[in-house]
């Protein structure tokens, strides 16, 4: 439901159909600023010496390279791979969540959000994959049937279920984005001359906007839709549930697939408005990405943040009040005053308290304030998950057994080199994507300028005020 | 030459006319537009049969993830953990899962069958600007006659079209 009362002109300056073509296109149809040219060539190193040095170093030494140790046997690679898949779901969460609750304030975003959804989960893929140890029998973990031993791959194990659900999801969003694509990619090709027109044409499959098209078109994201949005709710559960299906002390709560999946909206919604106002800022698209909806967004946020806030203080009553004493000391001492203290206080002030900055309105509206804060909720994530995996691992049941973990250099790199990965894909989408959805701008345009009275219109009010 | 096409850029225009050549009975053949135009979609009763598929395909998908999960866990391989029943209520996450991907996937072929889509197809229709702001309607000449046809040309002029041409 779309009330411009509420939600104010989500597109300024009276735009024709023509401007917004023009508008969203400039980025690609212009030479590349330098300072993409300078994002570019640093992402794109930390991924080379990440992925291109550090990973194969891990599969040729084996995960003896990593910080981990016989205590903490799950380190960084884990705390990424969680990162990486709630910054994931921010496309899931943005698009489709409000797609099928017909927020029309998605349009200018939603484009964005889908493309660091598809990039996010490759990055986060990567890990599973070498964290197995020896990544060249990875494909034990696919039921391949009928197989030398005759057995199959066990289903009730929830890291089995990750494979699957990941897969699944990886899929989904992609082929979401890319049929929403099809009719930008049609506009591109049409403006466009030589090998960049056949390759668009050939992306654009041929597309031609006839109303039974539409009618498809409409219908088949919304099918889509409809199943992701589940989906994204099923993904980040099973992936707690490989924490909360272990009997660890801090691991061991049925609260894990709520929180995580809330978790997981918070770092997504936090990481598309990050880049949005990087977006709007670089490419001057003041008219598209407006201060109502960082508005929007800011208050999702907040409320997030509230849920977040209460989730922590839940786990601390809860360990408490459960007697058990493994639990209270993971929460109420390691946590509270332990040797982990520091991470779990940052995580608290950025998480719960820092959003609700949000509450005041000059807060929510000013570009930088809101950049900071998004900034810092995505590092107060990161330490979340690095709160649940290592600290109740490094001082669990057996006081003798405790160990410090830290990371080593190889943890770190292979971790810089996902971020430059999400970076390259996102700057290269920046570049060579219409990075907004051209044909639902349109359609937005058209809405709010229905809701104008025409001329005629205004006039019969008129009369009718008169008469009365 | 036969087709008569029209073209708008004002879509407000472009449903004034709709309206009209619907009262006329005019054989509208399509009408292509940039982006999708509701209103138009309703007036034209244009419908698919995508949402009753992918129901269709959920179903298909729900059992065949079940006759898998079954067999291979149940019948094939019975595994057993901690005596814990091998049809367990851990099946649900994967017949979930499992739909979901079959779902997804068969009806975006159904959607690409459909309208043929694919990386080798030319547009059956061009005109300047049909992805940009123009918006086109093609009626079908051969199914008109002398009178009609005027009809319908003066019903494009009235609401103003900004051009008229048979193709």
């Amino acid at each position: 439901m779309y009330k411009k009362e509420v939600r104010g002109e989500l597109i300024l300056g009276n735009k024709t159909y023509g401007d917004i073509t023009a508008d969203i296109l400039r980025s690609q149809e212009e030479k590349a600023p330098l300072w993409w040219w300078i994002a570019f060539g640093i992402s794109f190193i930390l991924m080379a010496i990440g992925l291109g040095y550090y990973v194969p170093l891990t599969i040729a030494k084996g995960i003896g390279m990593w910080g981990n140790n016989n205590q903490v046997v799950w380190g960084w690679a884990i705390i990424n791979f969680v990162w990486w898949i709630g910054i994931g779901h921010a496309g899931t969460a943005f698009s489709i969540f409000l797609l099928v609750f017909r927020q029309k304030w998605r349009t200018s975003i939603n484009r964005a959000a889908e493309a660091m959804t598809v990039f996010a989960v490759l990055a986060a893929g990567l890990f599973p994959g070498i964290h197995v140890g020896r990544a060249w029998d990875e494909f034990f973990i696919f039921p391949y049937g009928p197989n030398s031993r005759g057995l199959w791959v066990n289903f009730n194990s929830p890291l089995l279920w990750d494979v699957f659900a990941i897969l699944t999801y990886l899929t989904t969003s992609a082929i979401f984005w890319y049929i929403g694509m099809l009719p930008d990619f049609a506009t591109v090709s049409e403006r466009s001359q030589g090998l960049k027109k056949k390759i668009f044409r050939a992306l654009s499959l041929g597309w031609l906007g006839k109303m039974s098209s539409w009618r498809k078109f409409e219908d088949t994201l919304v099918i889509l839709g409809g199943l992701a949005m589940p989906l994204v709710i099923a993904v980040h559960s099973i992936v707690s549930t490989d924490f909360a299906a272990g009997v660890l002390p801090g691991w061991h709560e049925t609260i894990f697939p709520p929180f995580f999946v809330v978790g997981a909206i918070f770092s997504g919604f936090s990481m598309v408005v990050t880049l949005m106002v990087v977006i709007r800022l670089m490419f001057k698209l003041e008219d598209y990405v407006t201060d109502d909806h960082f508005d929007a967004i800011a208050r999702i946020i907040t409320f997030v943040s509230l849920i977040m806030g209460s989730a922590y203080l839940i786990e601390l009553f809860v360990a408490w009040y459960s007697g058990n004493v493994f639990e209270n000391y993971v929460f109420n001492e390691n946590y509270l005053k332990g040797h982990y203290a520091a991470p779990y206080w940052w995580m608290i002030i950025f998480n719960a308290f820092l959003p609700q900055l949000f509450w005041f309105k000059k807060v929510r509206r000013t570009l930088w304030m809101i950049f900071v804060i998004t900034i810092f909720v995505n590092i107060g994530m990161w330490l979340e998950r690095y709160n649940i995996v290592v600290p109740p691992m490094a001082e669990d049941f057996l006081p003798a057994g405790w160990f410090k973990y830290s990371p080593t250099i190889v943890d770190k790199w292979i971790y810089l080199g996902t971020i430059g990965l999400f970076l390259v894909g996102v700057l290269l989408f920046i570049r060579f994507i219409p990075m907004m959805a051209m044909n639902e701008l349109k359609q937005q345009a058209k809405r709010q300028t229905d809701l104008k009275p025409t001329a005629g219109e205004y006039i019969a009010f008129k009369k009718l005020l008169e008469d009365e | 030459m036969n087709k008569l096409i029209a073209v708008y850029s004002d879509d407000n225009k472009l449903l004034e006319a709709a309206d009209k050549l619907i009262e006329v009975n005019a054989p509208v053949e399509e009408v292509i537009t940039p982006f999708v135009i509701e209103e138009l979609l309703h007036k034209f009763h244009v419908k698919s049969n995508i949402p009753f598929l992918g129901f269709v395909y959920g179903t298909i998908g729900l059992i065949s993830v079940f006759a898998a999960l079954y067999y291979t866990f149940v019948i094939d391989y019975p595994l057993n953990i901690g005596g814990k029943p091998n049809l367990s209520l851990t099946f649900p996450v994967l017949l979930f899962i499992g739909t979901v991907l079959i779902t997804v996937l068969s009806t975006v072929a159904t959607f690409f069958y459909q309208d043929r889509l694919s990386p080798f197809k030319e547009p059956e229709f061009y005109y300047p600007g049909i992805y940009d702001d123009k918006m086109v309607v093609l009626v079908d000449e051969t199914k008109m006659d002398n009178d009609l046809k005027e009809k319908v040309i003066g019903i494009f002029k009235e609401t103003g079209a900004e051009k008229i041409e048979e193709v």
